[in-house]
């Protein structure tokens, strides 16, 4: 895709100083690209890394090929630039656990993160991923607002939450198809048992 | 709408425990052994307190964060009817039926038949601890009750504060609190107690009602704050209570004592005590004043509107130290200072 074609996320240009600024073009793992400026970047500890690592010119960015982002695909990339747009210039949050975290979700936040669950879980791995701090604990304490009111059979439920006796057998599971002989050995071993074996061999 | 919470990065797990409330915490870490292992992950520092508390036979636990906030965790309660519309939770490693009952204030209560009081009660106290006081919080235990102590109270591991209410209970409180818990710092009671020792070495006592065993307290008691309530004192119980004190060979450790007298009993006369008893108008430049920090809630000094006062007068031990005393036919509040 042309960097001319390329979807720009919404922003206030109004809002952009008249002083030049560079944009930064990401690449979605399904091929959409992204012009982000600069101070925006800062919000993602990880992009913010990776752009003052390889040192761009404007020229740089114009001429070579958009970053790619390639474990994030195109419709979670456009919410994540939204996001790190509306809150440029924001205060990075450290938690050092010294004082109980409160985080309220801001009525920008609420509207972009008015989306389907499983939107939300790509959200989510994203902000991890990109390490972009507010929005993965605004993201998260939608999630955390799931289980209120909710009794624990509720919360297995909405949660998706085994049972020991499922995580048992899903290991069970997992454990057969990485050695589906060993298994075997086992019930054997356990069927001349039954039969009064007393050795194996 | 589902939302596949086990699928996400661990910090992000990490990041959802915290934010959600202590209640819904528990009620996560009752579902499966991964998920108490999960939550645990989160180490609550933020949590001063720990509140248990029995009223017959339900069971509240709160917590009390550094902020002052208080928040729910859990309440057990027996039901006749809990059999019914079961789920089976691992609470405190043991597996039991209830069936969960929500009040207005959306906090659930986890019902359970008659026979598995003790067990329920003990699990969660079990699963309470392994959970949030990692880091050890301070553990308070409030008891209301009949006066046998015959609904199931499990002794609970580190009680440093301790909150005992009955109507009627004569001895058996401070025989209790002294025997489960001697580490205890803070004891407010209201019964009647038959031995004063009993109360030795806690800091902060606050008994309700005294009764004619006020000057055995003060005789023996060791600790900082003191409240005696109802107390049946004379003129000169409390003249020699503080010409004792004044020698420094009672209380020495006393920051605060106030006590409240029986007011149907007029053996006290603060007229005549005042004038047998020497002291002096409060003078800033020789006792300052000073401020009270780390009282326990559970002993109210709301109403104390400072000493710096006329009320107040000032009297000197001893070995220096000053206090502060108000004296009415209804009360002595004595202020020592640092």
């Amino acid at each position: 895709m042309s960097v001319e074609n390329a979807p720009v996320v919404d922003v206030d240009e109004a809002a952009i100083p008249v002083e030049k600024k560079m944009y930064y073009r990401f690449e979605s793992n399904d091929k959409k690209e992204f012009r982000v400026s600069e101070l925006a970047i800062q919000q993602s500890e990880t992009l913010n890394r990776l752009v003052e690592a390889m040192g761009y010119t404007s020229e740089d960015v114009e001429n070579k090929p958009a970053i790619a982002i390639e474990n994030i695909d195109g419709k979670t990339l456009k919410l994540v630039f939204q996001w790190c747009e509306h809150h440029k210039g924001e205060a990075i949050p450290v938690d050092d656990g010294s004082v109980p975290k409160i985080v309220e979700i801001p009525e920008f936040d609420a509207k972009l993160m008015d989306i389907d669950n499983g939107l939300l879980f790509k959200l989510i791995w994203a902000a991890d991923y990109l390490n972009i701090v507010q929005l993965l604990n605004v993201s998260c304490k939608k999630v955390a607002n799931m289980a209120q009111g909710k009794t624990p059979a509720q919360l297995r439920r909405v949660y998706l939450l085994p049972s020991d006796e499922e995580d048992e057998a899903a290991k069970r599971a997992a454990q057969e198809a990485q050695d589906p002989r060993a298994r075997e050995v086992e019930e054997e071993f356990e069927e001349r048992k039954r039969q009064g074996g007393n050795s194996f061999f | 709408m589902t939302f596949p919470l086990l699928r996400l990065p661990l910090l992000a797990m990490d990041e959802i425990f915290e934010q959600a409330q202590y209640s819904e915490i528990f009620n996560i870490s009752v579902l499966s052994e991964r998920m108490n292992r999960l939550v645990r992950r989160r180490k609550f520092k933020q949590i001063a307190k720990i509140c248990y508390l029995f009223v017959g036979n339900t069971m509240e636990v709160g917590v009390e964060e550094h902020s002052g906030e208080c928040h729910f965790l859990v309440a057990t309660a027996f039901d006749e009817y809990a059999n019914l519309n079961i789920h089976e939770y691992k609470i405190g490693g043991v597996k039991s039926n209830f069936k969960l009952d929500r009040s207005a204030s959306m906090v659930f209560t986890f019902l359970h038949d008659w026979n598995s009081e003790d067990l329920v009660k003990k699990s969660v106290v079990r699963h309470c601890s392994d959970i949030f006081q990692q880091h050890s919080p301070i553990v308070q235990l409030r008891i209301t009750c009949d006066q046998s102590l015959s609904y199931h109270i499990p002794i609970i591991e580190g009680v440093k504060e301790m909150h005992m209410h009955c109507e009627g209970g004569e001895g058996v409180f401070a025989d209790y609190a002294s025997s489960n818990y001697p580490e205890l710092s803070c004891l407010r009671i209201n019964g009647l107690y038959r031995d004063a020792t009993r109360f030795h070495g806690i800091d902060n006592l606050f008994c309700d009602q005294t009764g004619p065993g006020a000057m055995d307290i003060l005789r023996s008691f060791t600790g900082r704050y003191l409240y005696l309530y109802n107390s049946e004192m004379s003129t000169d119980d409390l003249l020699e209570f503080c010409r004792s004190w004044q020698r420094n060979e009672i209380c020495r450790n006393q920051r605060l004592l106030s006590i409240q007298l029986n007011m149907t009993l007029p053996i006290f006369d603060a007229e005549r005590f005042l004038l047998e008893f020497e002291t002096q108008e409060w003078d800033p430049n020789v006792r300052p004043g000073g401020i009270f920090e780390d009282v326990p809630d559970m002993i109210d000094i709301c109403h104390f509107n400072g000493p710096n006062t006329e009320e107040f007068r000032d009297f000197q031990r001893t070995d220096g130290k000053w206090a502060s005393l108000l004296v009415n036919d209804v009360q002595l509040m004595m202020i020592v200072w640092d």
